[in-house]
């Protein structure tokens, strides 16, 4: 039983939401701390999910503490071509990501503790009637950490803290392609060395003709680090720091195809290279039948085949304030760096593929992203607290990177939330969180033949809100 | 103290939040500034050849470019009007000397020769002519029977019919030219069973108007022929039988072995019409030394009865589309005028209309005339900007636009 609600926590917490933090970053990893806008570095909340937010914050613990919480995020989004004028929304459901915290005390000094907790991954899902679907019309990036983490008190006003990251990656990718940018295989329809093929579409096959589904899906696991320091210079005043070591996924896996019926016909003779095409041939007929059977499960292009990837989880360092002003009242201030620029080249190997017409090159160059988060707490009394919070952070993808995989950029969040105590031991955490994100160009479609993409590919904007709902429960034993 | 502390942490969120709505506009959809311009932010040209920009007996992105339907498009000032751009040479090159065959490209290039489409894809087309098109067409694509579809059909069209493309690309107005084909296959044959009659034709221009309906868009409907046959005026590819007759008698394709019967001299071959095709063949023919003879009765040629059908299928054409643009509230306009005197205005003046060819002539001396393509039939350069001066005027006049002039 242990073992299946360890194994039903683990698909849970890899069930990541668009983007709630700059890139792929997630980092509403505890309901406390959403509540007053992720800040805690300095002064982590006492649920346990200091193993994220600085794993320094175990040391002096008295007794141990268990949190079981959920976010659960509404994502609301789409784009809006410029040409049409027509938005296509984000087909994302309500999702749910749950935390699990365990910390313990062993001694006035020295504090364990178990997390598990998921800072980088998306999802976006679009409908298949959104252009973008060629770009990927369901992705998900998953990235679980699970961390035991040891924290030590060195000094009275020092402690020190740091964790071991079992990181559990999944990337899943699916994505529809378009005849009309599909090269012609050169032994039909011969080019000049150095020349681009001819693609169908200089055939007539119009833009936005999917004629086969791409499903690639690979994981890893890997290993990182994660440590951090808390100076508490007075009774009031704290600082705190925490680096969260950048994770390297060299994932491996299968991309599967399968054909999609365009139901065109060609209407007439028509000479492709040395060979006619007779009037009359279903296009589908032809792309699956000798010379080019694509979708030949032994020799096709489109077979089953191996696919490998490589993605980094960027390096994230936070730098935090703490003050206890009066009255129960603290304010807390965090400045976070992440090194996006480690998400710069995203190769898609292919092989087993002779041809190379399926390796893909995506160039993502993400730029590195500041954020800066206040937030303020007021313990009413021992049974109620309150906190509210602003943060806001800059956009990692740069300007001709915005893609349907991910339409992130500048965001402004502000967020609200309380901590009721149930009974000695137990409290309950509930938070809200309002994020807006800054509506921004971008485009539906990759480069062709993995080339540099540039802005002048952008043609619509991307508009992006989401409201968050967290609730946790913790124990205190 | 601390209930103002409260206000003021609540107004600093407001603030806030009211600073985290302030998204800029990022959207520019292109909307025409003029008077109407809205009903032409995205405009669609459905026709046929002529539309598609053919001339002098090929297609390429530089006659593309020189269609009315281009122009119009340009001045109308919406969202980028999209064409079907072939690759230089085209699909096939136009004639640089209708005589000889020579084509753009020089040596080796046919009329087979098509080298496929640009590599420039666009998202959408806002021209979906395609050439040799009949009214059938519009909805219709081979190898279903009655169709007319060719390789420039696969090319431009990719498979689906005008209707599709044009509904693709989500039109604010359309322009519709089509039926020319519908008689004027007809007429190069000498065939009038060939020609569509005027139920089917009704049929499938009321298809195509539903379709233009649903989109929603505003239309103009062109008129059938360039110039109206009941006025006795027809294009430079038709001469008389009377020309054909001085021409060869007086050598003027010498050593060819080619004569010509006493039928096609005047007073009966002022009435009988040769289609440059027909008669030039024959001297092809003979200049590859097999004897041959014009006879103005042999099929091809077009009897003066045949001649009082077509000009009656063209008025009964244009009567249909006629009513229908006034049935459905879309403008309604001839390409040039019924006499085609108004082609007068291309120039030089004088050398507009050539009724026979000036039989060796390379086509930038218009051998047709200055109004008309190096193959008798396709409007040149110049007339295409008549007959979007004119569209527009239509346009204009109807829904009370003001559509810039053409230049």
């Amino acid at each position: 039983m242990q073992r299946l609600v360890w194994h039903v926590l683990v698909l849970f917490a890899g069930l990541p939401a668009l983007l709630p933090a700059q890139g792929f970053g997630i980092y509403e990893q505890g309901t406390c701390a959403m509540g007053r806008a992720g800040t805690g570095v300095a002064a982590p909340c006492a649920d346990g999910s200091a193993i994220f937010f600085n794993p320094a914050g175990l040391a002096g613990l008295k007794g141990g503490r268990a949190t079981l919480g959920v976010t659960l995020l509404d994502v609301q989004g789409g784009f809006t071509d410029d040409l049409s004028q027509q938005k296509t929304k984000l087909d994302d459901p309500l999702l749910a990501i749950p935390q699990v915290y365990v910390a313990y005390g062993v001694t006035s000094k020295l504090g364990v503790g178990l997390g598990l907790f998921a800072p980088y991954g998306l999802q976006t899902r679009w409908p298949l009637t959104f252009d973008g679907r060629f770009a990927g019309y369901d992705n998900i990036l998953r990235s679980v950490y699970i961390q035991p983490t040891v924290a030590y008190q060195v000094t009275p006003w020092l402690s020190l803290g740091g964790g071991l990251d079992i990181v559990l990656g999944k990337v899943e990718l699916n994505q529809r392609l378009d005849l009309a940018a599909a090269p012609v295989p050169t032994a039909l329809v011969p080019v000049p060395p150095g020349s681009p093929p001819v693609l169908f579409g200089q055939f007539g096959i119009a833009p936005g003709t999917d004629f086969a589904n791409a499903h690639l899906e690979a994981t890893k696991t890997t290993v990182a680090g994660h440590f951090g320091a808390i100076a508490r210079v007075t009774d009031r005043l704290s600082f705190g720091a925490r680096y969260l070591m950048q994770a390297k996924f060299e994932y491996s896996g299968t991309a599967t195809f399968t054909q999609v019926p365009t139901g065109l016909i060609i209407p007439a003779d028509i000479a492709v290279g040395a060979l006619t095409i007779p009037a009359g041939t279903p296009v589908d007929a032809f792309l699956n039948a000798p010379p080019l059977s694509l979708f030949d499960p032994t020799s096709g292009v489109f077979r089953t085949q191996a696919v490998t990837t490589t993605i980094r989880n960027p390096a994230q360092l936070a730098l935090g304030v703490a003050y206890k002003i009066a009255n129960g009242w603290t304010v807390l201030g965090d400045y976070q760096r992440t090194w996006w620029n480690s998400f710069n080249e995203l190769d898609i190997i292919f092989p087993q593929d002779a041809s190379g017409l399926l390796d893909r090159k995506l160039f993502e160059r993400y730029d590195n992203t500041n954020g800066f988060r206040v937030g303020a707490e007021w313990a009413r009394d021992a049974k109620w607290t309150f906190r509210g919070g602003y943060l806001r952070h800059q956009g990692a993808a740069p300007d001709e990177t915005v893609t349907p995989l991910l339409p992130e950029g500048a965001r402004n969040e502000v967020t609200a939330g309380f901590t009721l105590k149930l009974s000695r031991g137990l409290t309950a955490d509930v938070a809200y969180q309002y994020i807006r994100q800054n509506d921004r160009r971008g485009r539906t479609r990759e480069a062709l033949f993995n080339q540099v993409p540039n802005t002048l590919l952008n043609h619509g904007v991307y508009d992006f809100h989401a409201h968050l709902f967290g609730v946790s429960l913790g124990y205190a034993f | 103290m601390t209930q103002r502390r409260v206000v003021f942490a609540a107004g600093l969120g407001c603030a806030l939040l009211v600073a985290a709505c302030q998204n800029d506009v990022l959207n520019s959809p292109r909307v025409p500034a003029y008077q109407g311009g809205t009903m032409f932010q995205r405009y669609v040209a459905m026709g046929n050849s002529i539309t598609a920009g053919f001339q002098s007996g090929g297609i390429n992105d530089s006659t593309q470019r020189q269609s009315y339907a281009v122009l119009i498009g340009g001045v109308m000032g919406g969202n980028r009007f999209y064409y079907p751009s072939l690759n230089s040479f085209g699909c096939p090159p136009p004639f640089t000397n209708i005589f000889t065959g020579a084509r753009v490209g020089g040596a080796g290039i046919t009329g087979t020769t098509c080298l496929f489409r640009s590599p420039n894809i666009p998202p959408y087309l806002s021209n979906v002519a395609v050439p040799g098109a009949e009214t059938i067409d519009i909805m219709n694509n081979g190898p279903t029977p009655g169709t007319h579809s060719n390789p420039l059909t696969q090319l431009f069209l990719g498979g689906r019919t005008q209707v599709q493309v044009m509904m693709a690309a989500q039109p604010t107005f359309v322009s519709a030219w089509i039926g020319n084909n519908d008689l004027l296959g007809a007429a190069q044959a000498g065939d009038t069973t060939l020609a569509t009659d005027t139920a089917l034709f009704r049929a499938e221009y009321a298809k195509m108007l539903d379709s233009i309906n649903a989109t929603g868009a505003g239309a103009v409907l062109i008129a059938v022929g360039l110039g109206h046959l009941a006025n006795n005026v027809v294009l430079p590819f038709f001469s008389s039988g009377t020309t054909w007759f001085g021409a060869i008698s007086s050598g003027a394709f010498a050593p060819a072995p080619i004569s010509v019967a006493a039928n096609c001299a005047p007073p009966r071959g002022d009435t009988v019409l040769v289609s440059f095709a027909y008669g030039f063949g024959l001297v092809a023919t003979a200049s590859g030394g097999t004897p041959v003879t014009l006879d103005c009765t042999a099929p091809p040629v077009i009897e003066p009865a045949e001649t009082r059908f077509f000009a009656t299928l063209q008025l009964k054409y244009n009567a249909i589309i006629q009513g229908e643009a006034t049935a459905r509230g879309f403008a309604y306009t001839d390409s040039v005028n019924v006499m085609m005197d108004s082609l007068a205005a291309v120039l030089p003046a004088g050398s507009q209309f050539r009724p026979f060819p000036n039989v060796g002539a390379a086509c930038s001396t218009f051998p047709f005339g200055a109004a008309f393509s190096c193959d008798g039939i396709h409007p040149s350069t110049a007339t295409q900007q008549l007959i979007a001066r004119k569209i527009v005027r239509a346009i204009n006049a109807k829904y009370g636009s003001a559509i810039p002039n053409i230049p």
